[in-house]
């Protein structure tokens, strides 16, 4: 066991000297200063957690609104399922996701959502890449096309773009980019 | 004569349990009024062996069940599945602090501090202790009656890590007074190293960190878990900051204080030593992470930090001996295990050279170069085996054969190596402690300060009762030899079992001699003017286990 030495012999100052006087008080800068980066830290998961709850809100209504697309009185018409597009479609031509969100965009209340990293509305992009930053709090959507039986992966993913068809039944992934640019899974879900 | 027969009968009656402190049976009487036999199992904190402690223990506990419980109840993704858990736990927490309250009111007219006021049980109720107590339990059955808004309700609930004090003040009170008349760095030295004036407090203090050590790590793998990451991300974000604040306090507290300790002195050179320290040196790693991440996060993915956070883990080997024992054994035997790496790596070298030989020209893609061959050698070699690069050639099946079973034996020496070597560090360090019961007992008188070395030395050699009383009838028996007239030679030598106890001591003190002597002192003067013959010191060397 290690012992502390006894000082008895030695001339001592029992009160504080102004060396633990010093040390208090770097030790009170050290705590501020832990408080303050924890603080930042904090206030960055938050903006993550505003990113993950716009991501949940889309989650909510892309399924709430795919249970009854396929309906013949479904609300929202540009998002009806059912409606085939020609194979050239361009976006904005019904039956494809780009005449969906268009449309989720304008009259839905996913209109006023804000990406906290950059106070604008949160964009879709293909990837989300570390090394890109201008990608923080963005929605990554992808369509999750089943495989033939006895591949390696059961489906592939690729980003659902503004000129895809949505007429048929679709299993879909949500993620969101958190700070660090990485992609954060919200839920896969069928539209 | 007398006085050998004196501490004979000392040594006999010694009482091992008591010297060890295990001496837990409670002496009290069962003919006492249920009230005051009450108090004295479970309150009284001056009866050694009663239930005082560990009633105090698990209250902690509890209360610190309760903070987690209290801290989960806001995370709506874990509170919401498990309500009726949640809720359970309190109805159960409650309970077990109504019961303690409501024996700590009905046994306070037992108690010092209250039995002489004109109403304990008053006297009790009033008392800053109890009033926690109550503020801890009441609002549970205030809810009962008046609806309390939910934040206001967890808010009281809260209040019962006050509960916490009833333990701290008094560990408080005992480090103040082991720590009077000494300056406020060696107060501060005293909390966070190990020393004769940190008490209990010294213990809360390591176990703090240890929790939080614990926790930290917990958090670190559970983040991991996108799943957990995803619902708890903000409470990891939380716990991290508390615990590099926590981490950061301790690391500059011993930094401070570290000149305090024997071997560190001086403000710039003390405190260099203590940072290069392997310990101090893991407390600094445990916290870089943190500072890294935040201050260079913009300019480079430092995510892969995050990983090191886990070295926080080591904090706890602080508190180790077998840590210690290990790093000694290794820098013992590190010549031996160099020459057996060695070994091992040139053996490594040919066999990925042979089979790069014999293999490549029937697999190019699988041994494609010396330094592939060499992972195919090192899996083959400590008998791994994946399977994934195999030899097919005839020549590289049979060299594979041969060299799996060398390979057997070969990775087989450092393991060896260092069993061999903890096993004679453990028979030292019995060595030594039976050494140091020869000196202890030859008065025939156990001081407070001998038998706080023998409880320390018991308990970092995690040596029973029973092995101590063993080592204890040793010592005797030795005493016993020493004490008698001392038989000529020739007399021993015509009887063989009293010839091989004389054998058998003489090693004994010839071992007890290496322990306690300068071993690299002796040995130069041993070699000097060849005092020793080289027959005499290898006989020596072998019976010191260094041979």
């Amino acid at each position: 066991m290690a012992s502390s030495t006894d000082h008895t012999s030695e001339h001592q100052h029992l009160g504080t000297t102004t060396a633990d006087k010093l040390f208090i008080a770097f030790l009170v800068l050290v705590v501020a200063a832990v408080t303050l980066l924890g603080v930042v830290n904090y206030k960055e998961a938050i903006k993550v957690e505003t990113s993950k709850s716009n991501g949940e809100a889309w989650v909510a209504w892309l399924t709430e609104t795919g249970t009854t697309r396929f309906e013949a009185d479904s609300q929202h018409p540009a998002c009806k399922g059912g409606v085939k597009p020609a194979a050239d479609a361009k976006a904005g031509t019904p039956g494809t996701w780009g005449a969906c969100l268009a449309h989720i965009l304008e009259t839905t209340e996913l209109k006023d959502q804000i990406n906290p990293f950059f106070n604008v509305a949160p964009h879709f992009v293909a990837a989300c890449d570390p090394k890109d930053r201008t990608l923080m709090g963005a929605i990554l959507l992808e369509d999750l096309m089943p495989t033939p039986p006895g591949s390696a992966t059961p489906f592939v993913a690729s980003q659902l773009v503004e000129t895809d068809a949505i007429d048929y039944k679709m299993q879909l992934r949500l993620s969101v980019c958190d700070k660090g640019g990485y992609a954060v899974k919200v839920a896969e879900f069928e539209f | 004569m007398n006085t050998t027969t004196k501490q004979d009968k000392f040594l006999e009656d010694l009482d091992v349990k008591s010297i060890l402190g295990q001496d837990e049976e409670a002496n009290i009487d069962r003919n006492l009024p249920m009230r005051k036999w009450l108090y004295s199992w479970l309150l009284d904190p001056n009866i050694p062996g009663n239930f005082q402690k560990e009633l105090d223990k698990w209250i902690s506990y509890l209360i610190i069940g309760n903070l987690f419980s209290l801290m989960f109840e806001h995370v709506p993704a874990v509170y919401e599945p498990y309500r009726t858990w949640f809720e359970l736990f309190d109805i159960f927490s409650v309970a077990v602090f109504t019961v303690e309250y409501a024996l700590r009111l009905y046994l306070a007219p037992e108690d010092e501090e209250f039995k002489n006021r004109k109403n304990a049980r008053f006297g009790f109720v009033t008392s800053p202790f109890a009033i926690i107590d109550f503020l801890a339990v009441a609002p549970f059955y205030l809810k009962a009656f008046i609806p309390i808004d939910l934040r206001v309700l967890r808010f009281l609930r809260l209040l019962r890590i006050l509960k916490l004090f009833r333990v701290l003040i008094p560990a408080l009170a005992e480090f103040k007074e082991l720590n009077k008349g000494r300056t406020f760095r060696q107060k501060v030295h005293a909390l966070v190293f190990p020393s004769n004036y940190g008490g209990t407090m010294q213990h809360i203090f390591e176990v703090f960190i240890g929790v939080w050590v614990i926790l930290s790590v917990m958090a670190v793998i559970l983040e991991s878990v996108k799943s957990i990451n995803y619902i708890l991300h903000l409470q990891f974000v939380i716990l991290d900051a508390v615990a590099v604040a926590i981490f950061t306090v301790e690391y500059c507290m011993r930094m401070y204080s570290c000149v305090e300790e024997p071997g560190y002195k001086g403000a710039f050179l003390g405190r260099f030593k203590q940072a290069k320290n392997p310990s101090t040196f893991i407390d600094f790693l445990a916290i870089l992470p943190f500072f890294l991440e935040v201050f260079l996060h913009h300019l480079i993915d430092l995510r892969f930090l995050r990983v090191f956070r886990l070295a926080r883990l080591l904090k706890l080997t602080r508190g180790s001996d077998a840590t210690a024992v290990l790093v000694k054994v290794v820098v013992r035997e590190w010549p031996v295990m160099g020459a057996a790496t060695f070994i091992m790596m040139l053996l490594l070298v040919l066999t990925a050279s042979l089979g790069y030989l014999f293999e490549y020209d029937a697999q190019p893609e699988k041994f494609e170069n010396i330094p592939t061959s060499i992972y195919w050698a090192v899996i083959t070699l400590a008998s791994v085996g994946y399977g994934d690069i195999s030899p097919v050639t005839p020549m590289g099946r049979a060299m594979t054969s041969v060299l799996a079973l060398l390979g057997i034996g070969i990775f087989a020496i450092p393991a060896a190596l260092l069993a061999s070597a903890f096993s004679d560090e453990l028979v030292k360090e019995r060595d030594q402690l039976k050494a140091n019961l020869f000196a202890i007992l030859k008065d025939g008188h156990i001081s407070e300060s001998e038998a706080a070395i023998i409880r320390a030395e018991a308990k970092r050699l995690h040596l029973t009762v029973e092995e101590v009383n063993k080592l204890i009838e040793v010592v005797i028996k030795e005493h016993e030899l020493e004490e008698r007239n001392p038989l000529p030679i020739h007399k021993i030598a015509e009887n063989p079992a009293l010839a091989v106890e004389h054998y058998k001591v003489l090693l004994g003190q010839i071992r007890q001699l290496g322990v306690q002597v300068n071993a690299a002192q002796f040995d130069q003067a041993a070699q000097q003017g060849e005092r020793l013959s080289a027959n005499e010191f290898a006989l020596w060397q072998k019976i010191q286990g260094k041979a």
